[in-house]
């Protein structure tokens, strides 16, 4: 036999698996300008003394949103697809795009909501040119061609997908004349600008190797959805931004071999574009499905070399590999550093991985308290927040089983289709009680937690703006729901847009801001696109407690330059313009 | 202060947990009358959809258990083919009547233990105690399970003294090092790494795991090429796999259902152990002819053996039985590639890309028998699909580059060289073609 079949047979590492084991532009005309709030205080006096911390509002806000899948076991159907909150049309009200996943009759096609003055929402899908029936997963926004206007990215089973910004509430796919070819599994996309050349570089994490026409069973003999170990890991994909000329067509070249992402394939499910070693040049973290991390840390030449496994970020605290899936990287004990949570499996602990020095980190899931739950779920999309504003970031994820063997909770929250209310599980809010010791408060959240879903894309924003964080939840097989934030007593506040007036204004994605206030430091990323699968409101949201006043607001913006803005009394919005601060030596 | 040395608190000052670790015997001993007094039901499980053989082994266990309620090991064995079976909350009961029928055995509190630790984790620990206590030195297992799950609860302190119960039986025991290792690196002594796990890098269970420590301590010391290049060598090892626990073996061991068989097989396959391979294949076949995993198994292992016309029968034969396989396409392909029968491999492969276009392992194959058909811009389009399903395919792009020094299209070759060369540098291939590219000019 030549050597070249010979290579062509061991390259083939068939996998027989018979068995489961089992997402504003705000008018700030000014360098800098503060936008007042339209209400400071918006816990609902009808709700005081409850101890729910959202209401929800999903009927009366005109959102009429049920996502569909199969129900064969085809495994794509498992994974649920995202949600993306954009101010599209900017008015300065976040939008939604809603992510579908039934490319066959009968078909269900993506929509896009607009936000009406009121408030409620509109559908405003016929003729945006998002309205399309395809294998959708997950979906991000940003502006790719710096024309100040939200694009999107759209992933799916078999596909990557770029719609350019029309800004008249219509989108104009230009995948094939933007130079974005993936025809693998596609999960997770992040934003980067991994070049630090103001234009924003694409990543998108490619999951298994599927076989569609793989059947799998438990050891009751019962067909179930495989399990991720069954299929080959896949590289994921690197896009360099190419455009050039702001407002021209947008222009990408693959990068994805160049780049070394081509010698590290996973499973990514989940993914955090951030400066993880404090070079001040973004890195891409990638949560693999059932295999080791990735930490590919930016060489600053366009190359880009996996250190999870030395910077501690690989594998659990036991030193195990784990189904890894959504993510969020928050500073959950005020260091200035970020530390990162990674949602698992029911059989699993989550991870939190506490960043200790510049680049290093350690998991102390134990130690945080996270272990403690009133119920054990396989976590999917997982949001920091400070619902409450106390000034700790308090940490929320939906939950959702991936196989029978598990049983699932009840009951199972109307609307959910009964094939798929198998797999529903409860969602969770925990409460950072300080110093990144979390307490889970679940039980006592009847509207978060109290229905079960198949949960799995979560994503944060303040939807009123009424300067509290509020949360949409999709789910497979279910209603989508729109959750305002009604938790009483809530401290002080400020939002925090960060923006680029010489990239058409565009949010400042991957800058970090650090707040100066009461003594204490808080550090956020600007980063749409964590959690799983969605595109959260790029605004930071900072809790402040009692502190009526800000300090100050150092922004590290992408380019690696860091400036400082004069401090503000609490509750409005900051928007902050690149190069209109003092700059930090 | 008295409360301070009050065994109800431990370190973490966890006053309940520390209550029922240190009283949990005496509880036991109190629940114990009452749990002899009324005796439980034996559990009696649907075994309709399980494997036949898994279920035949739950029938005859739970007939010796009819037989003899009164003693612990039956309670014990069925147990164990419960948990096998996953029906875990009748295992629960079934492992705790064993372990209060029998106080002497290490075994029964050890495997309850285990399925206790996700759901009721202080009583798990009760039992994991109770087992290691029981097993002695007779059985690291119990007590290193024990240790393992303290350290993941990061109960350091109550790990760090069975881990030195272990050490004090053997000085060099590599997995309670690795374990101390993992306690002392959790609390920022990462310069103590390299004494502790030195028992560690010798030892097939515990050498890549204290590797990946070591390169982590040697990053925290500031030692980023030492981290790097320890990474580098755990990534090379063979993938972890857990100190030997002979009682949840026992366990494992019941798997011996299609599933569980087939799964071994498969394994075995991949390590090219034929002769453990053959045996289990021949008893999926015999269990059921007509089996398909089974016969792709057969028509695998004929494969990797160069048997490639048996091969091929065997991949028909699971093809007629599932046509749409996708895994049963791309083996034939390869026993028919094997056979030099390119026009049919290419047309096999084809289907398979049919079925999924993104098959970059089937694009590439297509590009090596439309090679060898002379059909070289077939060829070239099939392995550039390769490449564009699975960038980095060093393999593709040196047959892209072979392909078109056939042609005489030496920009092109030389294009493709240097894809190939720089993902892989020592790609004997792309070497070889990147020479002769030289020579011409």
């Amino acid at each position: 036999m030549s050597a070249t079949l010979q290579r062509f047979m061991d390259c083939w590492r068939p996998q027989i698996p018979v068995a489961l084991c089992l997402a504003l532009m705000t008018c700030g005309c000014g360098p800098s300008a503060s936008v007042p709030s339209p209400s400071a205080t918006a816990s609902d006096p009808r709700l005081h003394g409850s101890t729910d911390w959202f209401e929800d509002i999903t009927g009366r806000s005109g959102v009429q949103f049920v996502h569909a899948t199969g129900t064969n076991y085809f495994m794509p159907d498992q994974i649920g697809s995202g949600v993306v909150l954009f101010d599209c049309d900017l008015d300065d009200r976040l939008d939604l795009f809603l992510v579908q996943n039934h490319p066959s009759p009968p078909q269900a096609k993506h929509q896009l909501y607009r936000q009406n003055a009121d408030g409620t929402f509109r559908n405003a899908s016929t003729g945006s040119g998002l309205d399309l029936a395809t294998a959708g997963m997950g979906a991000i926004a940003g502006d790719v061609n710096n024309d100040g206007l939200p694009d999107l990215v759209l992933t799916e089973y078999g596909g990557t997908r770029l719609f350019r910004n029309q800004g008249d509430g219509r989108f104009e796919e230009v995948t094939q004349a933007a130079g974005i070819d993936n025809p693998r599994w596609a999960a997770p996309a992040s934003f980067i600008d991994f070049d630090r050349d103001g234009w924003l570089d694409l990543v998108v994490g490619n999951y298994l190797d599927y076989d569609p026409t793989q059947v799998c069973h438990d050891v009751h003999g019962r067909q179930d959805f495989c399990a991720p170990k069954v299929f080959n890991s896949t590289a994921s994909r690197i896009w360099r931004n190419i455009t050039g000329t702001p407002g021209a067509p947008p222009r990408f070249e693959d990068r994805t071999e160049a780049s070394g992402l081509a010698r590290v394939p996973g499973a990514a499910l989940g993914l955090v574009c951030a400066d993880f070693n404090g070079d001040h040049w973004p890195d891409i973290f990638c949560a693999d499905d059932g295999r080791a991390n990735r930490l590919l840390i930016n060489r600053k030449d366009g190359t880009f070399v996996d250190e999870a496994a030395q910077r501690g970020l690989a594998l659990n605290a036991m030193g195990r590999t784990a189904a890894n899936m959504g993510v969020v990287y928050a500073d959950f004990d005020h260091d200035g550093l970020g530390d990162l949570f990674v949602t698992h499996l029911a059989e699993e602990f989550h991870a939190l991985y506490r960043q200790d020095q510049p680049g290093l980190f350690t998991d102390i899931v134990a130690q945080a308290g996270l272990q403690q739950q009133a119920w054990r779920g396989t976590g999917f999309g997982a949001v920091h927040a400070d619902f409450d504003a106390d000034g700790h970031a308090d940490l929320a994820f939906v939950n959702g089983l991936v196989r029978l063997a598990v049983p699932g909770q009840k009951p199972v929250a109307a609307g959910v289709d009964p094939w798929w209310g198998r797999y529903a599980q409860r969602s969770q809010l925990f409460v950072n009680e300080g110093g990144a010791r979390f307490r889970d408060v679940s039980p006592s959240q009847h509207v978060l937690s109290s229905e079960a879903s198949v949960g799995r894309s979560l994503a944060v924003g303040d939807l009123n703006r009424d300067g509290a964080p509020d949360l949409v939840i999709g789910s497979i097989a279910g209603p989508l729901r729109l959750l305002r934030n009604v938790a009483p007593r809530r401290g002080n506040w400020i939002r925090v847009r960060a923006l680029e007036p010489n990239f058409g204004r565009r949010d400042a994605i991957g800058a970090e801001i650090r707040v100066k206030a009461g003594g204490q430091l808080r550090w956020a990323l600007v980063q749409p696109a964590t959690s799983y699968l969605v595109s959260h409101d790029p605004a930071l949201h900072f809790g402040l407690g009692s502190t009526a006043e800000i300090d100050s607001v150092e922004v590290r913006w992408p380019d690696g330059s860091a400036e400082t803005f004069a401090g503000r009394s609490a509750n409005q919005t900051l928007v902050l313009l690149h190069g209109t601060g003092t700059p930090v030596p | 202060m008295l409360l301070a040395k009050s065994p109800f608190f431990n370190d973490r000052g966890e006053f309940l947990s520390a209550f029922v670790r240190h009283y949990g015997w005496l509880l036991l001993a109190a629940l114990l009358p009452l749990s002899c007094s009324r005796p439980p039901e034996i559990p009696n499980v649907a075994t309709d959809t399980l494997d036949p053989a898994l279920a035949t082994r739950l029938r005859e266990c739970r007939s010796n258990l009819v037989a003899a309620p009164n003693s612990a090991e039956p309670w014990g064995r069925f147990a164990q083919v419960l948990n096998a079976a996953e029906f875990h909350s009748d295992a629960i009961a079934c492992y705790q009547r064993a372990a209060s029928m029998d106080p002497t055995s290490p075994r029964w509190p050890h495997l309850l233990g285990l399925l206790l630790l996700q759901d009721q984790p202080d009583l798990a620990l009760i039992q994991m105690e109770r087992a290691a206590a029981l097993a002695g030195s007779t059985n690291d297992a119990p007590r290193l399970r024990l240790v393992q799950a303290l350290v993941e609860r990061a109960r350091y302190p109550e790990a760090e003294r069975e881990i030195q119960a272990l050490l004090s039986q053997r000085p060099d025991h590599p997995a309670a090092c690795l374990e101390l290792g993992r306690i002392r690196l959790a609390q920022g002594r990462a310069e103590e790494l390299a004494t502790i796990l030195v028992p560690c890098l010798t030892n097939v269970f515990t050498a890549r795991p204290a590797l990946l420590l070591l390169s982590q301590g040697r990053a925290r010391e500031g030692k980023a090429e030492a981290a790097a290049e320890l990474s580098r060598r755990a990534a090379s090892m063979p993938k972890p796999f857990d100190w030997p626990d002979a009682f949840l073996m026992e366990v494992q061991s019941l798997r011996a259902d299609r599933t569980g068989l087939a799964d071994r097989a498969n394994a075995l396959l991949a390590q090219k152990r034929f002769s453990e391979a053959d045996p289990i294949i021949a008893r999926l076949l015999e269990q059921n002819p007509n089996d398909p995993e089974a016969l792709l198994l057969a028509g695998r292992s004929s494969l990797l053996q160069r048997q490639c016309v048996e091969a091929e029968s065997r991949f028909r034969e699971h093809l007629d039985r599932q046509p749409q396989s996708l895994n049963g396409l791309i083996q034939l392909s390869l026993a028919l590639l094997c056979q030099q029968r390119w026009q049919d491999a290419s047309q096999i492969l084809e289907k398979a890309l049919t079925l999924k276009p993104d098959f970059a392992q089937a694009h590439a194959n297509l590009g090596l028998a439309q090679s060898r058909l002379g059909h070289g811009e077939a060829a070239l389009a099939s392995y550039a699909n390769a490449v564009r399903c699975q960038p980095g395919d060093t393999g593709s792009h040196a047959a892209m580059a072979e392909e078109c020094l056939k042609l005489g299209r030496l920009d092109e070759a030389r294009t493709h060289a240097d894809a190939a060369l720089r993902i892989d540098p020592a790609h004997a291939k792309a070497k070889a073609i990147d020479e002769r590219l030289r020579q011409r000019r």
